[in-house]
């Protein structure tokens, strides 16, 4: 029965709509939105349902570990309440930090922690920031293989079969655990938790783990940790602006709307 | 654990309520919050996209979806861990009735279904029929229906006319009657019904669909919700085995009327899910429709609408989960291992008599209120099927008449009342009676009275009380037993009643919310009592002068209409401001906020 464990994230409801977010564009720092629900990322949650699929058809032990601040336990809990066995909070200030490297340093630094796993999950990308860079990274800081993303998971006579999702198709890849892999929204929808599923996780204890918890490296950590480096924060403008494009026939109106699209170097 | 205080039914009349004390919906636990979370993902995902076909009466479709709900567990709430439900708090159950009304009739039938259409066995079934029939309720297996109201007898419930007659060999009753408007009565496979034994021994039964000598109406062609299943039952000699006799024979009485009340509890959470749709639907639209060059939601006329609606889904929202905190209080008395428990469950929910009709009435009217005030945002559009609010609007027409119409319910409220201060249950009448004396002698409010936060909004409702106590001491002295006969008197002392409790509900909510957020996180909630506690003493004080003028003549009416002036005088407040501001913060969210 294979342990896993399936890295999630909290952030601000990406479906909110887009008047809602703001940035300080001086601190480079993405702004609480006022009204705006936190919800576990969405590629996360198939992260979840990938896990489970596996639980439901083989059994096995599901660790969920969140690493991030200002936890709202109704929302950070639904992984456990849609099955997972146990959820481990990462919440120091010293992981602070919006870097990719910095988060796959801490969240590999927990995996170790929480001892043999045969499978990693993750999210093909946070549903904030969109880097997609966290799973691949923590994959390399445990030395073992990673395969991004996968729109099925099945475990195949102790061997791991994904299909990874390429541009025209999918790919089908067989590979041995230890593995970690990403998970895309091709999946499926994840499931709803039941009652009995949300009353079980209303009740459960959730440890939370500081960087000394890990044992991690202060130096690597949060800013200090940082490997990449934000520019620039900002919303950027939309303008949407209206041409007719006219013609005396429709032949001669679809010629003028090529000639223009060539012009703005659409085509 | 902290020690729940249990308040007896209706004695908030006569006493001042420690903040403390009421649950509100901040206090909604993780749990309670999952169970949000997971009920709004399934209805937008699951139910909205199909709502087109479930108008058009697609029961197989209706079926399904209730038994994914079921699956999910959420028609089992109510239900004994035994039977195979999750048996949770009252809170829980008076959520799924409010997100589930978001999906219009596919939500009504599960809150039929869940509540009048299993609830009459949770509370008055013997083991036997528990084990037999809850399982598959909870399971959504099977899905049940409330048969009550018949051509002749629909407010007057007592008056049926199904006869229920023994079979010579002792094993059956053969039920003769029709009953008729029974939601979900095109697909149930459970009904409870009533029929009389002997003439007048009114008795509940358990039907089940095959039996032999039922058969089912057409379906109803109504104004709203017509995606429910509403139909006509035949009884002809119908044939239901002695042992489906539910609870006692002659006591079908103490079935109906529990379950009524309990339903009526529940419509008022459904109530406020509608209204929470039909105003996020509006705000939404009066963001983006642009005349004279601006959003319509800037202008003062629509500020308006927008801040009364959601002040008064506040207050009902307040009152709902005020009232699901005493009934769950007084549940936690209930020894839940007892062969009785079901019928004591039932007995404490009766205690909030008072309040369940309360909720009824005000609730379904607050809906009323905001779906037609939505509408008018909408205009012209809101009046087309394309839009939401124009099947709210159709959808919410019904709450005002089923569950006991408005008019039985305010009968109620002060009957039941009246009733439990002559059976001594509450000192309503000697208080009254000390109300009567020291309110002569009563200064109108100086602006500056009450401490704190809101503490002259306190001061208003203790005022509005006295008012409520004058009045009822003043009828109960003039009209004695004959007072029941006063349906007029009875109704606007029943308003009064409403705002006292509304008000009350929300002032304490928030309250509570300054208390542990503090003010500058309840501004909205201030704002809200401000407002509405202003404009209730204006109503209160006009239904008090009705109230007065029909009772008294002459020298009297002078004097108690001075008395009255004294007492209800206080310092209006700024409402076009307090509008303005509270609607602007539900614009910039987009929906009811507080």
């Amino acid at each position: 029965m294979p342990n896993m464990i399936v890295c999630v994230k909290q952030i601000a409801d990406p479906e909110a709509p887009p008047g809602s977010f703001k940035v300080d564009e001086a601190a480079k720092r993405a702004m609480p939105a006022a009204g705006v629900s936190q919800v576990v990322s969405p590629f996360d949650e198939q992260a979840v349902e990938a896990a489970l699929r596996i639980k439901d058809a083989h059994g096995g032990k599901i660790t969920v570990l969140s690493l991030g601040k200002d936890f709202v336990m109704d929302v950070i809990k639904k992984p456990l309440s849609m099955g997972a066995d146990e959820l481990i909070l990462l919440q120091d200030p010293a992981f602070e930090s919006d870097d990719s490297h910095a988060t796959a340093y801490a969240l590999a630094m927990a995996i170790k922690k929480v001892g043999e796993y045969d499978l990693v999950f993750c999210g093909r990308q946070a549903a904030d920031w969109d880097a997609g860079q966290v799973g691949s990274g923590i994959a390399e800081l445990l030395g073992i293989p990673s395969i991004t993303p996968a729109q099925k998971v099945e475990l195949v006579d102790s061997k791991i079969k994904v299909e990874r999702v390429v541009t025209d198709g999918y790919e089908v890849i067989e590979a041995s655990p230890p593995l970690l892999i990403t998970v895309s929204n091709e999946l499926g929808e994840p499931r709803y938790p039941k009652l009995k599923g949300i009353m079980a996780a209303a009740k459960k204890e959730v440890p939370t783990w500081n960087a000394q918890d890990i044992g991690a490296d202060p130096a690597k950590l949060g800013a200090a940790g940082a490997r990449a480096k934000v520019l620039k924060l900002f919303i950027p403008v939309k303008e949407g602006k209206c041409e007719i494009i006219e013609g005396e026939s429709l032949e001669e109106a679809a010629e003028n709307l090529a000639l223009k699209l060539r012009e703005t170097r659409l085509i | 654990m902290v020690e729940k205080t249990i308040r007896k039914g209706s004695s908030f009349f006569m006493e001042e309520v420690p903040a403390g004390d009421v649950f509100t919906p901040e206090d909604f636990s993780e749990e309670h919050l999952m169970i949000i979370k997971t009920l709004e993902s399934f209805i937008k995902n699951e139910v909205v996209p199909h709502i087109d076909a479930l108008e058009h009466k697609d029961w197989d479709l209706t079926r399904r979806l209730m038994l994914q709900a079921g699956e999910l567990g959420f028609l089992g709430v109510d239900i004994e861990e035994e039977y195979g439900g999750s048996e949770l708090d009252h809170i829980a159950s008076l959520l799924v009735c409010e997100y589930s009304a978001l999906s219009g009739s596919w939500g009504l039938g599960l809150n039929d279904h869940t509540g009048i259409g299993s609830m009459p066995l949770v509370f008055f079934g013997n083991k036997a029929q528990k084990e037999k029939y809850l399982p598959a309720l909870a399971t959504g297996e099977k899905l049940g229906a409330y048969a009550l109201t018949e051509p002749g007898a629909g407010t007057d419930a007592m008056s049926i006319q199904t006869t229920a007659v023994l079979s010579p060999d002792g094993k059956y009753y053969m039920l003769s009657g029709t009953k008729q408007y029974v939601t979900n009565g095109g697909f149930a496979d459970v009904i409870f019904t009533y029929a009389k034994i002997d003439g007048d021994k009114m008795t509940a039964f358990i039907l089940e669909r095959d039996f032999e000598g039922i058969s089912f109406g057409a379906e109803e062609k109504k104004m709203g919700l017509r995606g429910s299943s509403t139909c006509s039952i035949f009884l002809d000699g119908a044939k239901v085995p002695v042992e489906n006799v539910l609870y006692e024979i002659g006591r079908g009485h103490i079935v109906a009327f529990n379950i009524l009340n309990l339903g009526r509890f529940k419509l008022g959470a459904g109530s406020v899910g509608v209204a929470k749709l039909a105003m996020e639907s509006s705000v939404g639209y009066s963001k983006e429709r642009v005349q004279f060059g601006k959003p319509i939601c800037q202008f003062g006329l629509i500020k308006h609408k927008i801040a009364e609606m959601a002040t008064r889904l506040y207050m009902a929202e307040s009152m709902v989960y005020r009232t699901g905190g005493l009934i769950d209080n007084i549940f936690a008395t209930v020894d839940r291992t007892a062969e009785d428990s079901g019928r004591q469950s039932a007995n404490s929910i009766f205690e909030y008599v008072v309040e369940c009709s309360i909720n009824k009435v005000y609730c379904s009217e607050m809906l009323d209120y905001v779906a037609d005030e939505a509408v008018q945002i909408y205009g012209g559009y809101g009046y087309c099927e394309d839009y939401p609010v124009e099947r709210i609007y159709r959808d919410n027409r019904i709450f005002r008449i089923f569950e006991g119409t408005n008019e039985i319910n305010r009968l109620l409220i002060i009957g039941q009342l009246m009733r439990k201060a002559l059976k001594n249950e509450i000192p309503l009448l000697p208080v009254a009676e000390k109300v009567r004396e020291e309110v002569p002698a009563m200064e109108p409010l100086s602006p500056s009275s009450g401490d704190g936060p809101l503490g002259y909004q306190r001061r208003l409702v203790e005022r509005a009380k006295k008012i409520f106590l004058f009045l009822c001491g003043g009828a109960a002295q003039k009209y004695g037993m004959a007072l029941e006969e006063e349906q007029e008197i009875l109704g606007l002392l029943s308003d009064i009643a409403q705002e006292i409790y509304a008000v009350e509900s929300g002032l304490l909510r928030a309250l509570k919310s300054i208390e542990s957020s503090g003010e500058q996180r309840s501004r909205m909630k201030i704002d809200m009592v401000r407002l509405y506690s202003n404009d209730a003493m204006v109503r209160i004080r006009g239904y008090a002068r009705q109230i007065l003028a029909a009772m008294e003549t002459g020298d009297a009416l002078d004097s108690q209409l001075m008395t009255l002036r004294k007492v209800s005088q206080f310092t209006p407040i700024n409402g076009v401001q307090l509008r303005r501001d509270i609607a602007d913060g539900i614009i910039e969210v987009g929906r009811y906020t507080c």
